[in-house]
């Protein structure tokens, strides 16, 4: 900050100031530099590097040892000089957040351009394109306090290090200046709370009545999707009716559901609203659709809904993200047991056309061969119960 | 009183165990909560090394792990349900062990009646008791770890039915058993030490400590306590309701389920009742989390930046603010669980509203380091440090508030980012500030300071290591609890983000070794400390080194001050400690002394 700085520092000072930014440089430098090795998954080199890094450990600290002995010299020697080391270390304290602001910053810079770049995708629902603007403006506002904030904190405690003809400036409080910082953060946060408060009515309102409705249903580890096939309207269902084969408990004296279908991968038509109504079996779910920004838990016993209107189909995606792989997923965000970290199903983003090629090709679940297996599962579930009955009145 | 008890005192024997073990002392009781807070933070810490080594090299296997975790690491790679229960065990241990009972149990009960002046709490048996229930606590925790069937697994939040059912995993079984008795006590210590800190704070205060002449680690810890009082119990029904459901076929939280091929008779229980228990404790916790710490970088700021605290009402307002909208927020937890959305948007509202007294707070402290004479000692950077994680993880709280942002968010990297810096790493900071800056008052000795510089460069850079990137992952949607992100295509992208926030850990806690030779090594070899070791102007320096029954040898000073006058104009040292009568202090007092404090006058 001021040329100065250099000359006051003394070889001992300097010596400490070295140190603490090697160790810096080199725990990032290091850290980075393992990064690429990510990409190839499969090292086979892997008890070379552990060991690697064991020897690095017993060398770091034996470096840090020989330091802090050495630190400790050059302390005794200054107190023998008749010097203050509670004022040097104050000195390299605070010339070190100076260090630091400027490295922290740096850090900063660097997170939001690389892995920023990676963060949120482009949002491929209407609502999102909303919500991502809401995010956008926060981050901007939370940013600019978050940066002038840590310039205040750091540049104060370099600034205001201790020293020995420092006094320090008495002023316990100024209440205009208080009111100021109560009133300004009030009134910025009342603003964010009616804008995220008119988008979170618009996404929670009912769904439009075109809507395409979807059941889907959470179960240990796998999603369950009902399509309500060609009448557009989902049979009902009921939670006794649950079994090994009508695994959802759809009812099918119900009319509606004569029709209804099972599928292994969401389509969606574009543009369209879809409304998902979520259940889960055995314990919470929740289906997430990062790239749709929509989430809702699935719990057993209580239904929840979502719906929301999807804008990108996914071949335009995979144009856009230039990755031809590019899929949209459903995946679960609610911790479930073991296998939580894979329970997923795929959506496909189509025209209306491909939607109804693709609806076309699919065959409704309940058949005359579906009627008789759920028939001798219900049978097979009232026998266990009879039984389990039965050995209750032995008792 | 105070007769009676010093002449008690000289005819107590004291044993071993009535010193050491059962002690009824309230700095001893102090030193234990510390101490085995520091184990338990040290278990945690290694179960987070565990699963980091897991997220960080997903598909490689460590000969090691097998060796030291058996069969939940068979072949070198660790579990997916050990997984779960190691993310479980350490949120448990850190979130109540460390931070709430190591925290708030060890500078509650060391500082109340030194600050306030009193002989001991208010029923030092009581407070012993809290102890030991805390430590029986701790001993069951830690003893679910090596159960056959691995302990509690379905996250520190253990939401039923994942919970309740042991069909659901194999955590739910003995695991989760042991969790809820565990947690049972944990809350009967809570509420024990929770009662004896506020009664001693309200009624033992010695003559002329007003409440306006607390020092604002005494505001933080009474309000603490309050909130812990008020919310502890409505985790503790929760549990007892969760512990019915699991043994006696009730069906408070059990609803349609069909698990393992089987329908349970269970009907008309909602899951979400136990969310909306839990987080009526949950939110609230965060803050008895993170409140003492922030009164405990309040004296820490003020005393080392030789000035008085900025806005001193002020901050007790806040302090105020918080521990009452805590109460009116938890539903931001589950805005998607399917309530009401209505509802959500009045916790949203609520939630926003929060933010402003941490506002004011942060500030408060930026201008109390502003123009001050800034003496950096390991507490004092400990405690700047807390400052900027506590902005850094404030502010993202405020896109997680929002509701429709939340949408996107919940569950997600993002929160782990954003709770692990601003209630984990910021009250962690506090702990370490506060270890440093009272360990002369604890130990009677002096840390070493060069080590406490290494200790603070090396965590503080570690902690943002590992917590910012995690940002942007859940940015892009990866979310948390998962065992790999192995499975899907756009979170493979992150593995090498993961590594390297895997090597910062790793790195970040080899740092903490440096804190535990430094804290151990000093209690033995550690340079004898002077009576004031950082010219602070709280009672509790007044007391002698060498601790004693009933703290002070005559009779309890009395106060006739507030807490903050440092570099008081006309005063020839840069401190006036409380019990400095004003009389003795003509040329530095200001009109403002005699008048708005009355303690002050009735004592002349």
């Amino acid at each position: 900050m001021n040329i100065s700085i250099a000359q006051q520092l003394k070889s001992s000072t300097k010596a400490i100031l070295l140190f603490v930014l090697l160790t810096i440089s080199s725990t990032i430098s290091f850290a980075q530099a393992t990064m690429p090795a990510a990409t190839d998954v499969a090292s086979q080199e892997l008890g070379i590097t552990f060991w690697f890094y064991v020897l690095l450990l017993i060398a770091a600290v034996f470096a840090f040892a020989v330091i802090n002995k050495t630190l400790k010299v050059l302390e005794l020697t200054q107190e023998l000089n008749g010097k203050k080391i509670k004022n040097t270390y104050n000195k390299v304290n605070g010339v070190f957040f100076i260090f630091f602001l400027v490295l922290f910053l740096g850090y900063v810079y660097y997170e939001f351009t690389t892995h920023g770049r990676m963060g949120l995708p482009e949002s491929a629902s209407e609502h999102g394109v909303i919500t991502d603007n809401l995010f956008n403006i926060t981050a901007l506002i939370t940013g600019i306090v978050f940066i002038i904030t840590h310039i205040l904190l750091f540049y104060f405690s370099f600034k205001y290090k201790g020293k020995e003809k420092r006094t320090a400036f008495f002023y316990p409080h100024n209440d205009k200046l208080e009111l100021y910082w109560t009133i300004i953060p009030a009134i910025v946060l009342a603003v964010m709370v009616l804008s995220g408060w008119k988008a979170w009515t618009n996404i929670t309102a009912p769904a439009p009545k075109e809507a395409l409705t979807i059941d889907v249903t959470g179960k240990q580890f796998a999603w369950i999707v009902r399509y309500p096939g060609n009448d557009n309207t989902l049979g009902s269902r009921a939670f006794k009716l649950v079994n090994d084969v009508n695994e959802t408990g759809v009812d099918f004296n119900d009319k509606n559901a004569k029709d209804d279908l099972f599928v292994n991968e969401i389509y969606l038509p574009v543009n369209r609203p879809v409304k998902f109504n979520f259940n889960a079996r055995d314990v919470i779910h929740s289906a997430y659709m990062p790239h749709f920004r929509a989430q809702m838990n699935c719990v057993p016993g209580m239904p929840t809904t979502f719906w929301f209107r999807p804008t990108i189909t996914t071949e335009q995606m995979r144009l856009k993200t230039n990755d031809p792989k590019f899929d949209y997923v459903l995946l679960c965000a609610k911790v479930c047991g073991s296998a939580h970290y894979n329970m997923q199903v795929k959506i496909v983003v189509v025209n209306d056309t491909e939607y109804a090629t693709w609806l076309a090709t699919k065959k409704p679940f309940y058949t005359e061969e579906m009627a008789k297996q759920i028939q001798e599962a219900e049978a097979s579930v009232a026998k266990a119960k009879e039984e389990k009955l039965a050995l209750n009145t032995h008792e | 009183m105070s007769d009676h008890t010093t002449h008690h005192e000289e005819h107590h024997k004291e044993t071993f165990i009535s010193k050491y073990v059962f002690s009824m002392d309230h700095k001893m009781i102090a030193k234990q909560y510390l101490i085995t807070g520091i184990i338990m933070a040290v278990i945690g810490m290694v179960l987070s090394i565990l699963f980091r080594i897991q997220l960080g090299w997903p598909d490689e296997s460590f000969p090691f792990l097998e060796k030291v975790l058996g069969k939940w690491a068979q072949g070198g790679r660790i579990d997916p349900s050990f997984y779960m229960s190691m993310v479980t065990i350490h949120g448990t241990i850190m979130v109540f062990f460390v931070l709430t009972a190591g925290l708030s149990g060890t500078f509650s009960n060391l500082l109340i009646p030194l600050q306030v002046g009193a002989r001991d709490m208010a029923s030092p048996f009581i407070n012993m008791l809290s102890y030991w229930f805390f430590f029986l606590s701790s001993v069951i925790m830690t003893w679910s770890l090596l159960i056959e069937t691995g302990p509690a697994s379905g996250g520190w939040t253990i939401y039923p039915p994942l919970s309740a059912l042991p069909k659901a995993m194999p955590g739910s079984g003995l695991g989760m058993t042991l969790w809820l008795i565990s947690m049972a006590i944990f809350v009967a210590s809570a509420l024990m030490g929770g009662i004896n800190y506020i009664s001693t704070v309200l009624n033992m205060r010695t003559k002329g400590m007003s409440m306006t002449k607390l020092p604002l680690t005494i505001w933080a810890f009474l309000l603490t306590a309050i909130l812990g009082v008020l919310s502890f119990p409505v985790l503790f029904a929760g549990v007892i309701l969760l512990i019915f459901d699991r043994g006696f076929g009730t069906s408070f939280y059990l609803s349609d389920i069909f698990i393992g091929g089987e329908a349970l008779p269970n009907h008309g229980g909602s899951p979400v009742l136990f969310q909306h228990l839990f987080w009526f404790l949950g939110h609230p916790e965060v803050y008895i989390i993170i409140m003492p710490a922030l009164g405990i970088s309040s004296e820490i700021i003020a005393t080392n930046a030789r000035k008085p605290i900025f806005g001193y009402r002020a901050m007790i307002i806040s302090l105020i603010g918080i521990a009452f909208l805590s109460f009116i927020v938890w539903g931001h937890h589950m805005f998607i669980t399917g309530m009401n959305p209505f509802l959500g948007s009045v916790f949203m509202f609520t939630t926003l509203i929060i933010a402003v007294p941490s506002a004011v707070k942060t500030f408060n402290y930026l201008a109390t380091l502003w123009r001050g004479n800034i003496q950096f000692t390991p507490a004092m950077l400990f405690a700047i440090g807390l400052v900027s994680l506590f902005i850094t993880g404030g502010l993202t709280g405020i896109f997680l508030g929002n509701a429709s942002l939340d949408i996107n968010l919940h569950d997600t990297y993002f929160v782990v980012a954003h709770f692990h810096i601003v209630m984990g790493s910021a009250a962690m900071f506090g702990m370490f500030a506060g270890v440093y800056h009272w360990y002369p008052r604890l130990f009677g000795k002096m840390m070493d300071e060069r080590l406490g510089y290494f200790h603070f460069w090396l965590t503080f850079i570690a902690v943002y290591c590992v917590f910012f990137p995690m940002h942007f992952m859940g940015l892009d949607g990866v979310p948390r609890r998962y065992y790999a992100f192995t499975s899907f295509d756009f979170m493979k992208e992150w593995l090498a983000v993961n590594r390297f926030i895997s090597i910062a850990a790793i790195l970040g806690s080899l740092a903490q070794f440096i804190f535990l030779y430094n804290f151990f090594r000093s209690i033995f070899k550690g340079k004898k400390a002077p009576q004031n070791p950082w010219n602070s102007n709280t009672l509790e320096w007044t007391a002698p080194v060498e601790h004693m029954h009933g703290n002070w040898p005559g009779e309890i000073p009395w106060v006739y001050r507030w807490p903050y006058d440092y570099s008081k104009p006309g005063h020839d040292e840069d401190f006036i400690p409380q019990n400095v009568p004003l009389s003795q202090t003509m040329s530095s007092n200001l009109p403002g002394d005699y008048g708005t404090h009355h303690g002050s006058k009735a004592s002349h």
